[in-house]
């Protein structure tokens, strides 16, 4: 019994899913049986619904929320112990850690399924895997990723960090901010299902025609996205509520950490334009379900259509992933330089710039897929103009580790292999952008690279420079910096070596999404594929450090970085009120080297438990 | 206290003309409907942009006053 | 002493709370209708201003007059409520689901009609279904909303100024969901 009390609150919830995908079941059956349509489709979709639902009001939105709507007085499920990881805690610093471990998981599946393309890409031909095969563990390979790229940071380190960056005890509504992480697992659930029902062979864009037809893997795969974009709606919603509402008395809007103001700008993206991804994906179930005529041609459809809503929300969901990771590089930059950052009033307009202009470039994914030609000139220049707020905040990265004291720590090494990767991903993306270049290049392994040269390069390296930077702060305990630095050396230079030569082999003319080659690429692609599973292997030792160092790691102090902003003010791990005493910001978070310049006035009354904060607020 | 339900309900009106307020955007609306579905009928290639004169200002209404809108900024301090 | 006035002037003040859920609704209100921004859009790539001849415009109208005037009488439950008027909130709130109840009864008609003039997989009937029927789910989880409110209201859960915060939150939501509708209805039945 002991054992089964932490998992009580998964067990309900998993019956209740089970009952709650009977009755969508039955539903849908009893609908369609009156029709004479098919029943499969129909089942699986109101079904999920259904599952959702039990699976929500049991992990404990009846017991915190639910029980309110019918006149009852709502229970907390928060708890000083472990047990609340597996039930509906509104702990933002709990859900902040759910987040990130779920999603480290995550990208560590997702990362082998792209061992299992590579040894398929080992060698020209078919080898082990049959196209369909191919195209599921790809495609699989695809959303999760972008799972991991949008929700990692402003699920897990916003959740976590913006409430301590800002002074608050928590966000807005914690009980939505629950809600948002309980939806991820049936999104998991449904993706690892999708192989019994067939696989899926669309990639994550779900292009139809392609996605209303194919077996039910690909409906499966629609629910998933579709619920994981309600998440990040719900995210997005909290974080600008929080933002706006939570900031300690003092913290002016010229006065906010830099990383808060990515997510902000994160934030408004996924508000919004993730509506349109909902859009196009219930579009293709009805097509597909249904069989209306949003895609079919026969039907009075088209196609093209789903590309222009599909990227109009996709392509700004790229700055939902790059914005945020541009925080965290700024933000460690900056304690790691001894330096304030550079600019900071511009990379701040930057970051609006590039929310604004994110929605008017959509149409640069549709070069060569029939779109009118007029439309090709205006969208490379927006492609084009969205480059120089980019590069500004770029150059606020070199402005501050211009001349600054460099403390190579592990979470500074990935900072500046962030600089490094996005110099490299920056600047092929003109080419993509262009539409001469880009006709030729479109859906080779040049894309590939580039856009793994910004996400992985870009953003998983911020992800890992965010996890050791926040490491000490979130567990208590700090990771072994030896093992650290070495995971460093071994990802960033087995990384670049994987993938640079994908530039070559895409410009040869190497397909993305095909499982075959022709036979003049096979060397390169063998030494791709061998340097890509020294790379796999260094997030063996990255997990080995992290998880040894929460068990066995040295105590941390409640400021190792002697940073100024305010999560570092209180003891590692924060008490769950965060701030024993309310903090009181009284002046900018980046002036290192100022002298007597002060953050924020944290009372020292309070007596956090790790030893007293003060002092820590002074530069070095 | 008193100042507490001021903030809350940022310079609310008196009741009988939260009623008649209510009745006139009621009748706006109800005037904007039916002119939309006249210009619908008898302008049959080109009502596009006669209906969003009509209706930007139509949805307009509901958002600023039954939506309160201003509410949003003016209760701030 | 600190404490106490953070809990008395910050956030965890009820009118500090009421602005963050005012904020929030809005919020939600803004990416939601971004959703309906989409479907719209389509309408018109898909079929430019085409539009059928065998629309029922007086059921049109007829459904578009019930459901503003169910945006006048939550109003009225609204402003009832702020002044702690709980019976007449109770009879505004349940004005209000009649009228939601009405417009859906009216919507259905219509479908039963649409399904043999053009039936969901023709190309119009594919953009008539869906905005219909996805504003339909936006009416039902309205009424859902408004049933639960009527049921707390006579209660008394809703009869001071300071806790009438969800008769507020649920108006302005039923509000969108007209909004919702004023867009809608010239999209698919006076556009030609």
């Amino acid at each position: 019994m002991s054992f089964i009390s932490p998992f009580r609150f998964v067990i309900r919830a998993l019956v209740f899913a089970t009952i709650g995908f009977i009755i969508g079941s039955l539903l849908a059956s009893l609908i369609t049986g009156a029709t004479g349509e098919p029943a499969e489709e129909p089942m699986l979709a109101l079904g999920y619904a259904g599952a959702l639902i039990g699976w929500l009001l049991g992990i404990g939105v009846w017991d915190v929320w639910a029980r309110e709507w019918i006149g009852l007085q709502p229970r907390s499920l928060n708890a000083q112990s472990w047990h609340q990881y597996f039930r509906f805690s509104t702990d933002h610093k709990v859900i902040g850690t759910q987040y990130l471990v779920t999603f480290v998981v995550v990208l560590l599946l997702a990362g082998f399924l792209a061992m299992v393309l590579r040894v398929e890409l080992a060698q020209p031909g078919i080898a082990f895997l049959s196209d369909q095969n191919y195209n599921t563990v790809m495609s699989l390979h695809g959303i999760m990723m972008i799972a991991v790229a949008v929700a990692t940071i402003i699920g897990g380190f916003a959740n976590f960090g913006v409430p301590l960056l800002i002074g608050a005890d928590d966000v807005a509504f914690p009980r939505i901010n629950a809600l948002s992480y309980w939806i991820i697992p049936p999104v998991a659930i449904l993706l690892l299902l999708t192989p019994l029902f067939g696989g899926f062979d669309t990639g994550w864009t779900a292009y139809p025609p392609l996605s209303t037809l194919g077996s039910s893997g690909t409906l499966l795969f629609l629910l998933a996205f579709l619920t994981f974009g309600l998440s990040s709606i719900l995210g997005g919603l909290n974080f600008l509520a929080t933002i706006v509402f939570l900031r300690a008395p003092g913290m002016g809007w010229s006065r906010m950490p830099i990383f808060v103001w990515s997510v902000f700008c994160a934030a408004l993206i996924s508000l919004t334009a993730t509506q349109f991804v909902a859009a196009g994906l219930l579009m293709v179930m009805l097509d597909r379900v249904v069989g209306m005529g949003f895609f079919d041609s026969n039907r009075g459809g088209d196609a093209l259509l789903f590309e222009h809503i599909f990227w109009f929300y996709s392509h700004p969901a790229v700055y939902i992933m790059i914005l945020p990771a541009f925080g965290i590089l700024l933000e460690v930059l900056s304690h790691f330089a001894r330096k304030p950052v550079y600019a900071y009033r511009w990379v701040v307009a930057s970051m609006f710039s590039i929310v604004l202009i994110s929605f008017i470039v959509w149409a640069h994914h549709l070069y060569t897929s029939g779109m009118p030609d007029f439309l090709h000139i205006p969208f490379m220049v927006t492609t084009e103009l969205i480059s120089i707020p980019t590069g500004v905040i770029f150059l606020s990265a070199l402005g501050i580790i211009w001349r600054g004291r460099l403390w190579l720590t592990t979470p500074m090494l990935f900072a500046l292999a962030v600089v490094f990767n996005f110099l490299i991903g920056g600047i092929t993306g003109i080419f993509l952008a262009d539409v001469p270049t880009d006709i030729h290049l479109q859906d080779t392994y040049f894309v590939v690279a580039h856009f793994h040269y910004t996400i992985m390069g870009g953003e998983i390296f911020a992800i890992m420079a965010g996890i050791y930077y926040w490491y000490p702060k979130i567990t208590g305990r700090m990771y072994n910096e030896r093992q650290g630095r070495l995971h460093f050396w071994w990802m960033f230079i087995s990384y670049n070596a994987t993938f640079l030569p994908m530039f070559w082999t895409g410009v040869w003319g190497m397909n993305r999404r095909v499982a075959d080659y022709t036979d003049n690429l096979a060397d390169l692609n063998l030494i791709i594929t061998g340097i890509s599973f020294v790379m796999g292997a260094s997030f063996l030792l990255f997990v080995y450090n992290m998880v040894s160092s929460s068990i066995r790691g040295p105590v941390a102090e409640a400021n190792p970085w002697r940073a100024r902003t305010l999560e570092w003010q209180t003891s590692s791990p924060p008490p769950e009120e965060n701030f024993t005493t309310p903090p009181q910001v009284v002046g900018d978070p980046y002036d290192y080297g100022v002298p007597d310049s002060v953050h924020a006035v944290v009372s020292p009354s309070g007596g956090s438990s790790d030893g007293p904060a003060e002092g820590a607020d002074r530069g070095a | 206290m008193a100042l507490r339900k001021e903030q809350i309900v940022a310079h609310k009106p008196s009741r009988r003309d939260a009623t008649l307020l209510g009745l006139v955007v009621f009748g706006a609306l109800m005037a904007m409907e039916i002119m939309e579905l006249v210009i619908g009928v008898r302008i049959t290639p080109g009502a596009l942009p006669l209906l969003v004169l009509l209706v930007v200002p139509g949805a307009g209404v509901i958002v600023w006053f039954f939506m309160h809108l201003p509410a949003v900024w003016g209760g701030e301090e | 002493m600190t404490t106490e006035h953070a809990v008395e002037h910050g956030i965890h003040s009820p009118e500090m709370r009421v602005k963050i859920n005012r904020i929030g609704l809005w919020l939600f209100i803004l990416s939601d209708a971004f959703f309906f921004v989409a479907l719209i859009s389509s309408r018109f790539y898909l079929h430019g201003t085409y539009r059928p001849d065998d629309l029922n415009q007086a059921l049109g109208l007829g459904v578009s007059i019930v459901l503003l005037l169910s945006s006048l009488t939550v109003y009225r439950a609204e402003v009832a409520a702020s002044y702690g008027d709980r019976a007449a909130t109770q009879r505004n709130i349940l004005f209000t689901i009649g009228l939601g109840l009405l417009f859906a009864v009216g919507v259905g008609y219509e479908w039963y009609e649409a399904f043999s003039h053009f039936p969901p997989s023709t190309g119009f009937g594919t953009i008539f279904f869906t905005l219909t029927g996805v504003h339909a789910t936006h009416v039902f989880s309205g009424l859902i909303v408004l049933g639960f409110l009527w049921w707390l209201n006579r209660r008394g859960k809703y009869s001071s100024e300071e806790t009438y915060w969800p008769v507020e939150g649920a108006a302005k939501y039923w509000h969108f969901v007209d909004v919702a509708w004023v867009l809608i209805y010239p999209t698919l039945y006076l556009v030609s």
